[in-house]
């Protein structure tokens, strides 16, 4: 079976088109990735905020500045499209729209729930 | 006017790397679906390599990717493609030539999960029988026509082919074990639960996507999970 | 009964289970603190440590870490799984990432456990 190995095979991923679950998908995949990188500092930030009246305060005021709530404000989208689309996979588990079109448009909303969520937050905290 | 395509092609004896080559066929050359178009471009170009048989969508013999999609030529109404057409062979499978692939692995994955009735008991006269409910569960189940449509969309199968099942090979598992007169649930089960056979699969749904039959692989695939779930509780 | 077929030690099943279980723990457990701090914002230092004082509330932050990096821990292997192809090199991401999140553990517990 050695020729086999010399064929060419045929992977493009820019010309396979990609349907919208796993779209999502792979946005869970990232983010996911994304999210355990940002656990030390997380747990950081929860280190400062216990250790003294000082760095509670300077953590606050880290968290408080405009790159601060940017980035919170990102991390914040990372954590609700993992928590979304991770909500969405444990219904498919157990056979909660699996049909099709259902998991197409659950996908979809994924998304939209996402952005939505993320405005209220982005809202709240001007 | 015409209509434009862009085919895929690839002999080994002379060319080095696959290319896309163009093709144009009268508007008013009468193919309907994309295997006739196809047909009628090799009588231009006879060189060009392609698998076919029924040509109504029961063989599973002409899936090939249709502008970045999976699917049977035969049943693939033209009309509905955006032009050119992009016809490329399944994807992450060996290609043999032009648009024929190399399924062996995919035939072993079907293979090895047995597709087969293990029925131990003495073979009655006339059939084993089943209720209609039980008949019912299997709906969805047989109809596939192993075309691989599904399983050469699937990331997963892209990755690992060599450990992962793929959807195809998962439907057919679930098939048997879905079945009442099967005996061998817990052996099928076994043979399962491994990191790689099934547990590469992560919901991505791209087989139910494609799948010309309109079956759903993920679902059966969740059926399975659920039943070693439970055989583990 | 037959040799299970070849393949890792662990069966797919148990992570598969382990990813659902501490993903809902961490999904309510957000939820839980989300709800709190929008219906009562804590914004001294004195308060935060009080609410930090309580027993539940320490072991709920310790149960959302443990199943955080549990939860980390199967997804990397899975992502590793996907990608990473030669075995050595799977072996060393997998023994870096394992390593790293059993010092993130050590370091939660010593928050955990510290300065009441
Ligand atoms: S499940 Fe559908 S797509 Fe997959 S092989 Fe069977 S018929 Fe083809
Ligand atoms: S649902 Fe599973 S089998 Fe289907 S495409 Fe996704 S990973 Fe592959
Ligand atoms: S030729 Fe048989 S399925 Fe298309």
């Amino acid at each position: 079976m050695e020729h086999i190995s010399k064929r060419p095979v045929y992977l493009n991923l820019f010309k396979i088109r990609l349907p919208i679950g796993g779209v999502v998908s792979i946005l869970h995949r990232v983010t996911g990735v994304f999210l355990v990188l940002l656990l030390p500092p997380a747990i950081y930030l929860l280190q400062q905020s216990l250790q003294s009246a000082a760095t509670f305060e300077s953590t606050v005021r880290i968290l408080g500045s405009l790159p601060g709530r940017a980035l919170l404000l990102i991390v914040t989208w990372m954590f609700v499209q993992h928590l979304y689309s991770g909500i969405r996979h444990l219904l498919l588990d157990v056979d909660i729209g699996v049909e099709r079109t259902t998991a197409r448009r659950s996908a979809w909303l994924t998304l939209v729930v996402s952005v939505v969520t993320l405005l209220l937050i982005g809202l709240w905290m001007t | 006017m015409t209509i434009r395509f862009s085919i895929y092609r690839y002999n080994p004896e002379n060319d080095r790397r696959p290319y896309m080559q163009s093709y144009e066929l009268q508007n008013d050359c009468g193919a309907v679906m994309l295997l006739d178009a196809l047909l009628l471009i090799k009588q231009q170009d006879d060189s060009l390599s392609f698998r076919r048989s029924c040509r109504e969508g029961v063989c599973g013999s002409d899936a090939v990717n249709i502008n970045g999609r999976n699917g049977l030529a035969c049943i693939t109404p033209l009309k509905d493609l955006k032009q050119p057409v992009e016809v490329r062979p399944l994807p992450g499978r060996p290609v043999i030539r032009d648009l024929v692939v190399d399924l062996s692995q995919f035939y072993a994955q079907y293979r090895a999960v047995k597709p087969w009735l293990i029925n131990n008991d003495p073979v009655p006269e006339i059939e084993r029988l089943q209720s209609p409910a039980e008949r019912d569960s299997l709906d969805g189940l047989y109809e596939c026509i192993l075309c691989a449509c599904c399983s050469t969309s699937c990331p997963s199968f892209w990755w690992n082919p060599d450990r992962f099942l793929g959807p195809a090979a998962l439907l057919q598992a679930w098939r048997f074990l879905a079945d009442s007169r099967d005996q061998a649930t817990g052996e099928r089960l076994d043979d399962l639960e491994d990191p790689y056979r099934l547990f590469r699969c992560h919901t991505i749904m791209n087989c139910v996507e494609v799948c010309p039959k309109e079956l759903n692989p993920t679902r059966a695939i969740s059926q399975i999970k659920e039943m070693l779930v439970r055989r583990s509780l | 009964m037959r040799p299970r077929p070849t393949g890792s030690a662990h069966s797919g099943l148990g992570e598969w289970l382990l990813q659902r279980v501490t993903a809902v723990y961490m999904g309510v457990f957000v939820l839980y603190f989300v709800l709190r701090f929008a219906i009562a914002p804590i914004d001294v230092y004195a308060a935060w440590k009080v609410w930090f004082a309580s027993v539940a509330v320490r072991i709920g932050f310790a149960l959302f870490f443990a199943s955080a990096l549990l939860h980390s821990w199967v997804g990397m292997r899975s992502v590793f799984m996907d990608y990473v192809k030669p075995m050595w090199l799977r072996f060393v991401v997998q023994l870096v990432t394992a390593t790293v999140l059993l010092i993130l553990a050590l370091w939660v517990a010593q928050i955990l456990l510290g300065n009441t």
